[in-house]
């Protein structure tokens, strides 16, 4: 009985260290396919130019406080530079924490820091054009930029009205929060008033 | 096979237990009311915000769901008999699991009428729609074989609920952890936790390492539940 005991759980445990080296390969070798009809998780073909073109490693160092939802964009962009990339390396430090490496980079405000060799750069906006704008800084590649022009005039589009009406608006909502779940919940009753 | 046996069985039980319905009704409240705002709100041709909600309250609604499961058996003191019944054990555990996921699948059906309402005002970018739902079907299935584990090591329902709503809160708070630690071990963190592997989803992104990771983990729990309702079995 205790022989059959810790073979099972010699098994158990040799299955588990095999799920956790799985998960390892298909972290480090993933490959991803965007569902999206604008292909808006798509790098441009301008950030896949610099990414290809990195030579040296590049650091970035991020500081953000937990809540800054600046921080999940950050780890957004740069996972997916690092699948183009892997001198790409990226780290998440606690600004309240941090105290040094902030100091040693001079940063003004939270913000993210691409470092390679005795290069730097600060990013504070944080998306895909200002991403690898920081990038090219550092690594000295010239490539075209995609970010607007500073002259060009701010237009503040205006907001689409909602496609739907009132009504239409009050039928989507009484299908969707009471009939559906209602339809449901009926289909109980109706099983528990036949078993009564 | 014995475990479509047991999954048919069960999936009776569930079939005709109100409370099981009343779960159901009550995760179509929360998503027909997350659908009635987001399609206010102009950010619905994706139903993300749709699939995201209903994920998210499957960490307090599959515990209940599933907490009769395996305790049922020790409860009515069928348990004894399972040991001379000629099925293995891996057999009822997969079985009480499949079963569990056909009703949540069926929980899952009437959320087409959300697509149907879409499509009267917009067209719909159904492959984003269709990566969410893959998504919640895997976090879905994810909570219910925490769920089935739970039931395997409790001989009480309110306290299998309490595990595994605890279990699945747990690794669900584990991706906001790696704030905390930089490095690997923040990675480790954001990994173990299905939040960020459900979000890719939700938002159109299919990544072979977050298919990876939600079988991988359902495979694992439900070994782990095998092996801990045998040992429970053999005392």
């Amino acid at each position: 009985m205790e022989h059959t005991k810790s073979k099972g759980l010699l098994k158990l445990l040799l299955f588990i260290i095999f799920i956790v080296l799985l998960n390892a390969l298909s972290f480090r070798y993933d490959h991803w396919y965007d569902l999206t009809e604008k292909k808006v998780h798509s790098l441009s073909a301008n950030t896949i130019k610099a990414l290809n073109g990195i030579r040296e490693p590049v650091q970035v160092h991020c500081f953000f406080q937990a809540t800054d939802d600046r921080q999940a964009k950050a780890r957004y962009h740069l996972k997916r530079f690092q699948a183009y990339s892997n001198l790409v390396d990226f780290q998440f430090h606690n600004p309240e924490t941090a105290f040094d490496l902030m100091r040693k980079y001079n940063l003004k405000q939270y913000g993210v820091v691409f470092v390679s060799g005795s290069n730097e750069h600060q990013v504070y906006q944080i998306d895909e054009s200002h991403l690898v704008q920081g990038l090219t800084e550092v690594t000295g590649q010239k490539i075209e930029s995609e970010l607007p022009p500073s002259s060009a005039p701010r237009t503040i589009l205006p907001t689409e009205p909602p496609a739907l009406n009132f009504f239409q608006i009050s039928v989507v909502l009484f299908i969707s929060v009471f009939v559906v779940p209602l339809a449901f919940a009926a289909l109980g009753l109706l099983v528990w008033w036949q078993r009564r | 096979m014995n475990a479509l046996v047991v999954a048919k069985r069960e999936l009776g039980t569930f079939l005709v237990s109100p409370a099981a319905y009343l779960i159901g009704a009550f995760f179509l409240f929360i998503t027909g009311l997350m659908f009635s705002f987001s399609i206010t709100s102009g950010d619905n041709a994706t139903l993300s915000s749709v699939v995201e909600v209903g994920g998210t309250s499957l960490i307090f609604l599959i515990p209940v769901l599933t907490t009769h499961l395996l305790v049922r058996e020790s409860q009515r003191g069928t348990l004894e008999l399972l040991m001379t019944a000629p099925v293995f054990v891996w057999e009822i555990v997969i079985g009480k699991f499949i079963a569990a996921f056909s009703f949540f699948l069926l929980m899952l059906v009437p959320t087409a009428v959300y697509w149907l309402l879409l499509t009267l005002v917009e067209q719909p970018d159904l492959p984003v729609i269709l990566s969410g739902y893959v998504g919640i079907l895997l976090l879905g299935a994810l909570f219910i074989s925490i769920g089935v584990f739970s039931s395997s090591v409790c001989s009480s329902q309110i306290v299998a609920v309490i595990l595994s709503f605890g279990l699945s809160l747990l690794i669900w708070l584990l991706g906001w952890l790696d704030f905390n630690f930089a490095g690997t071990i923040g990675e480790i963190f954001l990994y173990v936790s299905p939040q960020q592997h459900f979000l890719d989803f939700t938002a159109g992104i299919m990544k072979l390492s977050n298919v990876t990771y939600f079988l991988s983990a359902i495979a694992c729990i439900l070994l782990v539940t095998a092996y801990a309702f045998k040992m429970r079995l053999w005392r």
